[in-house]
């Protein structure tokens, strides 16, 4: 079953295969959640019940995908679609409450920015903690749609035909709005690093 | 020509997508350009240091959760309320196996269609099972014949393979 693709996964689980669904689910657990974890901001607990709810509803709505098409783009576009509803009705509960939609999305994360990279639950750390958490909050600060496209492309590595799936777009603007958003990274790195030398240098 | 969309130009060379005739005026660019040349550096890092950083990993409250329920739904108690008339799925349901399956025996199936939509009608289709126990099974099985040669065989452990195999033949 390991090497079954997963669109043929999809099928054996539409005809009833658990394992199928189980096998699918262990694919594509890690990346999905990382995407949400990054595309609510950092909040881990609301991307932990969303990746649940995604995953408990294609198992009793299976027979709404179409095998015919590729699954990959469908999860993420599943999985997109929760994720802005989500930071919508948040955005709505923080109007009522009259707090601003950039205090939301930019400083009340479940967990600060500044943790996320003290969490044992993570692997694959190489650079250093504090580099690690500046990348996060710089690339946090990428405007929509750059930011999904980053993610999608340079953290999940779905080529830009697929990201174009995903977003609706045409493959030449994902690939406009990638450039776009790297060369805008780069900037600010260049800034923080300058700035932080500058402050060296001062002390 | 600014900084920007020469920054812009690099990522797409990074990733083989930048047209010739614009990474020549690229290079050019780069050789007189202390801020784009640190750009690059920088461009060239970050590619590094997205690809170091950490995966995380969901809580194993929520991948328990998730397998529960899947679990859950694969236990289903299988319906058994069906009308006296059919469609293909709920055939395929009450049959216990797939659409796909009842479309290779629809030649012999007692069927009719009404508004464009093919129904069975269950007593009917109660009548063709019986027939194909009667034509399938017109004497015990081999292997059947065979085990029951031997001494206190219990016949409970036979019907269980009986009907085990009408439902593989019928399959």
């Amino acid at each position: 079953m390991a090497d079954l693709t997963d669109e043929a996964l999809m099928v054996l689980f539409q005809k009833g295969n658990s394992c199928a669904f189980e096998r699918l689910f262990e694919r594509y657990r890690i990346p999905l959640f990382n995407f949400l974890f990054r595309l609510l901001h950092f909040q881990r607990e609301s991307a932990e019940d969303l990746l649940q709810e995604i995953f408990i509803k294609l198992a009793k709505a299976k027979d709404l995908y179409d095998p015919r098409s590729p699954f990959r783009p469908w999860i993420y576009t599943v999985a997109r679609n929760h994720g802005l509803n989500h930071l919508r009705s948040q955005a709505f509960a923080n109007a009522k409450n009259t707090l601003s939609f950039d205090a939301l999305t930019t400083s009340t994360p479940d967990r600060p920015p500044h943790e996320l990279a003290d969490r044992d639950d993570t692997f694959g750390t190489v650079a250093s903690k504090d580099d690690q958490q500046q990348l996060e909050q710089i690339i946090d600060r990428l405007p929509t749609p750059a930011r999904e496209i980053f993610l999608l492309h340079a953290l999940e590595g779905l080529p830009h035909a697929e990201i174009a799936q995903v977003l609706e777009l045409n493959p030449a603007t994902v690939r406009t709005h990638y450039h776009r958003a790297r060369a805008q990274l780069c900037q600010w790195l260049t800034m923080e690093a300058t700035g932080r030398k500058g402050a060296q240098h001062e002390l | 020509m600014n900084c920007e969309t020469y920054a812009e130009w690099m990522s797409a060379q990074l990733d083989g997508e930048l047209a010739a005739d614009h990474a020549i005026e690229l290079d050019r660019h780069l050789a007189g350009c202390e801020s784009c040349q640190k750009t690059r550096q920088t461009m060239a890092r970050l590619a590094v240091d997205i690809h170091n950083l950490p995966r995380h990993q969901p809580d194993d409250s929520a991948v328990i959760a998730v397998n529960e329920a899947v679990h859950q739904l694969a236990l289903a108690p299988r319906r058994s309320d069906f009308g006296p008339v059919l469609d293909l799925d709920e055939l395929a349901e009450f049959l216990r196996v797939t659409p796909e399956t009842i479309g290779t025996y629809l030649d012999e199936l007692p069927s009719f269609e009404l508004g464009g939509k093919l129904l069975f009608r269950r007593a009917s289709v109660e009548k063709w099972i019986e027939r194909r126990e009667q034509s399938i099974l017109p004497t015990e099985p081999p292997h059947l014949s065979t085990a029951r040669r031997h001494e206190g065989i219990d016949s409970d452990a036979i019907l269980p393979a009986l009907d085990n195999l009408r439902m593989i033949r019928m399959n």
